[in-house]
């Protein structure tokens, strides 16, 4: 059947407490991501865009703005600045967007045009999901996961792209993790067996395309927090000389945690914790197969991707990568690719 | 006879006398080594035990959240109360800093105490998880202070780095700090602060010598030996962490060497990181000492030093001086009255009965003063729950050890091992014991509270950590943390646990119960939090009776999958 593929990449923002910490710990104490003055408690939620992180935080107090800031995108709430070695970051900020759009394996300008910077988002369920405001990685700590603690899955799945100026949801589909019960969380689902899915099909833990997508020399990963313990030293400097007290503390407390899960100098073997998380990255692959009985129904928008019809009853495929996970930041990257099933051109 | 030259350094030449005994083994040689090791081995895993709760306990108590400063006032706009803001949002950050690095020490004394069930194994003894209620006083432990759940503050660290320091660095005695409670100050004061001295091997091997050579001859003094068979109860005989892994070491070189016992269970040294700092070679057949000093060596080490040599900056004690050096420093510079921990009771408890702790039986009523009796029937319920949660903990642990074996080609071991391994130490010290001990100190400690806008209680409960059982009977210190054989049996206790967190969800909603922070965007409040563990336990008790059962398998095979090397684990 041919294929209408489009791709996608961008830096995503999740601030999930990390082991040793509990899974719901909303601070950060042990583990590597903190909740630091001026932001909201951590909340495990994927956020795709920092327009919606701006929606549901707003922006910073202006005891926690940086007016250096080199991006307007780090004054809204929660979302971090990075030293300016790491520029692709600082450039695009928070947000995965679409970047290619081929039929059959060839690239189609025409459809290419309107969506190029299409928003992509990985939206949120709440009857499958709890509390949370955003889809999650969910282990709990090897309980839900399957005896590899680094083998989430995003859970619950619901694929989404709006046009480029968000002002039109142009594609959707919701993906239940048990078929059966799509309303069911996942610590519900048991056994694991219809989970396996959605889990990571493979695992990357040096991935050299990962780091040159966001900029960083595979070669020299251990300069990329060497930087940013310099540069938070500078901006704990900074902010005292501005009498921010807090803000000055919350810059402290960020070069403590790159300091101590990177640099081996406390009573720590959790010294690569950082390290280990900025080359790796994890494939995932599966479909999407939620049906028009299930809440929310499949969507894709004839008009807006004419001449192209899809089927809503067949599964679509994507195929994803997350990685680069930078503790710090608590941000990683996403790039990949939808495949849909569409009719043939006449 | 010339001094019998041993293989290594350590400690110097045998006694001649010990060396002569030791060459004409005599039946009774064994079991009296045996046991006088295995007495050893039990009251440092008690000792290690005792601080890693302790440690827990503190870090349970300190403040997380700026509303837990009773004049923190979030979206206020006049300026002075702006400025108090700011500070309060300042020391939070750096309570968090203290916090991790306790929460790392507390963890490397469960890898002390992992290692003293290795070396359990070796002497081919059942693993020892027991230990005394709090308070313990100081007769009875090793480092003559008194052990009481202290919630953080300057006089709890004073004793955290007394415990942590080398033995010839003099510091302060804890009870001069002003902030020790009264109630405390008796068990402090019955053994004098001893004066700081560096430890001397030399007169510790003559002393472990003669104590060996009395033991093997059957001479050794009736009290002594009562007293190394039963430290609780008769009194320790050390004086120094050092002096007792020092005697142990000893004995079990010289066991091993002359041959009077044999190392046994390679099968049984767990070497599993569990995030801790455990890269000692676990293939010990043939190499038994080797292990028992390298690991003796890792203990001293990551806490006062090795053997009078200065601690390293990472090792426990720096953490404390430095926790001691910021504290004095922080209410200086910022201008106003700081408590970073939140008003916890010292040594709360639900016991019923006396008989529980060792200060009441031992110090009568100022031992009894020492223990907050908490009667909250919401802090009671959530105490019932930490401690139901902490000795099935101490059961799966103690089956974990007991039955430990792993294929060392595919990293498999026996169901019921796997079912422990993957249920006591990172779904549940992590998810379980850490944020309900966190729960517990949130709640109030006295019946009489009525709840005020979301404000911390004038006086809060905390996780007792109670074994049940009248102190002084032996057979139950091992009965009661025995592993339970039928799954069935945990599945009780997880369902257990789950009803009493589902009940508390519903006790904090209706008694009008918040922790300070709930209306900030996000908060979880206690019926969140209490219902996200009633999940959790209930699936953890799920996975386990499957891996129990084999129909779970860990580790997953890793098709075409490029994992961490080991140094990023």
């Amino acid at each position: 059947m041919p294929t209408l593929s489009i791709s996608f990449d961008g830096f995503f923002l999740c601030r999930l407490a990390t082991d040793p910490d509990p899974s719901a710990e909303q601070r950060g104490v042990s583990g590597f991501t903190y909740a630091i003055a001026g932001e909201t408690l951590l909340e495990p939620s994927i956020w795709s865009q920092a327009k919606d992180v701006q929606a549901t935080y707003g922006m910073k107090a202006p005891e926690f703005t940086d007016p250096l800031a080199s991006n307007p995108v780090f004054n809204i709430m929660n979302i971090r600045e990075a030293s300016p070695d790491y520029e692709v970051y600082n450039q695009r900020g928070i947000g995965i967007t679409v970047n290619e759009v081929q039929y059959n394996g060839e690239p189609y300008p025409n459809l290419l045009g309107k969506l190029k910077g299409g928003l992509v988002r990985f939206e949120n369920r709440p009857a499958s999901n709890g509390p949370w405001k955003g889809p999650i990685f969910e282990g709990r700590n090897q309980i839900t996961s399957d005896g590899d603690p680094d083998r989430f899955t995003v859970n619950p799945m619901v694929f989404s792209i709006s046009s480029p100026d968000d002002s039109k949801k142009v594609l959707r589909r919701f993906d239940p993790m048990s078929f059966s019960q799509p309303d069911a969380q996942l610590y519900q689902i048991f056994p694991n067996e219809e989970v396996v899915r959605r889990l990571p099909t493979q695992r990357f833990a040096l991935s050299n395309t990962g780091l040159q997508q966001v900029g960083i020399d595979p070669d020299n990963i251990g300069a990329h927090f060497t930087n940013r313990l310099l540069w938070l030293q500078g901006k704990v400097v900074e902010a005292e000389s501005m009498g921010k007290t807090a803000l000055a503390e919350a810059y402290r407390s960020r070069h403590y945690a790159v300091n101590f899960f990177t640099q081996a100098t406390g009573p720590t073997v959790l010294s690569n914790r950082l390290l280990s998380r900025i080359p790796l990255r994890q494939l995932y692959n599966h479909t999407l197969r939620g049906t028009a009985q299930m809440q929310p129904p499949p969507l894709f928008d004839d008009a807006f991707f004419a001449p192209f019809k899809v089927d809503t009853t067949k599964e679509w495929e994507l195929l994803y990568y997350l990685g680069q996970y930078d503790g710090d930041l608590m941000s990683g990257f996403c790039s990949g690719t939808l495949s849909l099933p569409v009719q043939p051109l006449s | 006879m010339a001094a019998h030259p041993l293989s290594d350094h350590f400690p110097g030449p045998v006694d001649p006398r010990l060396h002569a005994r030791l060459l004409v083994p005599q039946e009774s040689d064994r079991e009296q080594l045996t046991e006088f090791i295995y007495d050893l081995l039990m009251q440092a895993a008690t000792t290690e035990h005792l601080l890693s709760m302790q440690y827990l306990f503190a870090c349970f108590t300190m403040k997380k959240y700026p509303e837990e400063f009773a004049d923190y006032q979030p979206g206020a706009s006049s300026p002075p109360q702006q400025a108090i803001n700011e500070i309060r949002l300042a020391q939070i950050e750096v309570i968090r800093r203290w916090e991790a690095n306790m929460l790392m020490v507390a963890r490397e004394e469960m890898e002390h105490l992992c290692y003293v069930q290795n070396l359990l194994a070796i002497l081919d003894k059942p693993p020892y998880l027991f230990r005394p209620n709090f308070p313990v006083p100081a007769s009875s432990f090793p480092l003559q202070k008194p052990v009481n759940l202290m919630a953080f503050s300057n006089p709890a660290i004073q004793v955290f780095r007394y415990w942590e320091k080398p033995s010839h660095l003099p510091v302060p005695d804890p009870l001069k700090s002003y902030e020790m409670p009264d109630q405390l100050r008796p068990l402090f004061e019955a053994v004098p602060h001893p004066e700081a001295k560096p430890f001397d091997p030399e007169a510790m091997h003559a002393q472990a010598s003669g104590w060996l050579l009395d033991l093997l001859d059957g001479k050794m003094d009736m009290n002594l030996r009562a007293q190394i068979a039963d430290p609780l109860q008769n009194g320790t005989a050390f004086n120094s962490i050092e002096g007792l892994y020092f005697v142990i070491k000893y004995a079990f070189k010289l066991g091993l060497e002359y041959k009077i016992i044999e190392g046994k269970n390679m099968e049984r040294i767990v070497n599993e990181h569990f995030g801790f700092n455990m890269q000692l070679n676990p293939l010990v057949l043939g190499q038994y000492y080797t292990y028992v000093e390298q690991s003796i060596q890792q203990i001293i080490e990551e806490g006062e030093g090795v053997w009078g040599v200065p601690p390293p900056l990472g090792s426990h004690f720096w953490v404390f001086q430095n926790i001691l050096d910021e504290l004095g420093s922080s209410e200086t510079t910022r201008g106003l009255p700081f408590q970073p921990a939140l008003p916890v009771a010292y040594n709360p408890t639900v016991a019923q009965n006396q008989d529980r702790h060792l200060a009441s039986l031992q110090h009568g009523a100022q031992g009894d003063a020492a223990i907050y009796k908490v009667d909250n029937p919401v802090a009671v319920k959530a105490m019932i729950l930490f401690n139901t949660v902490y000795n099935t903990m101490l059961q799966m642990l103690n089956g974990f050890f007991a039955d430990y074996e792993i294929d060392q080609t595919t990293g498999l071991r026996p169901n019921h091992v796997n079912a422990y391994f993957q249920t006591v130490f990172y779904p549940f010290m992590t998810m379980i014991v850490r944020p309900l001990g966190e729960l517990v100190c949130r709640l109030p400690a006295s019946a009489s509270y009525q709840p005020g806008s979301g404000r911390v209680p004038p006086v809060t409960a905390g996780p007792d950590f109670l074994i049940d059982i009248p102190v002084y009977d032996s057979a139950q210190r091992h009965s009661s943390v025995q592993a339970m054989k039928d799954v069935g049996d945990y599945t009780a206790a997880f369902n257990q646990m789950v009803a009493l967190c589902k009940e508390l969800a519903n006790d904090c909603a209706g008694a009008g119960y918040h922790i300070a922070n709930y209306q900030q965007v996000d908060a979880r409040d206690f019926p969140a939090c209490f219902n996200y563990l009633a999940e959790s336990i209930g699936r953890i008790s799920l996975n386990f009776s499957a891996y129990w059962d084999g129909a779970m398998k860990a580790p997953v095979s890793s098709r075409g999958f490029q994992n961490f090397p080991d140094t990023y684990n």
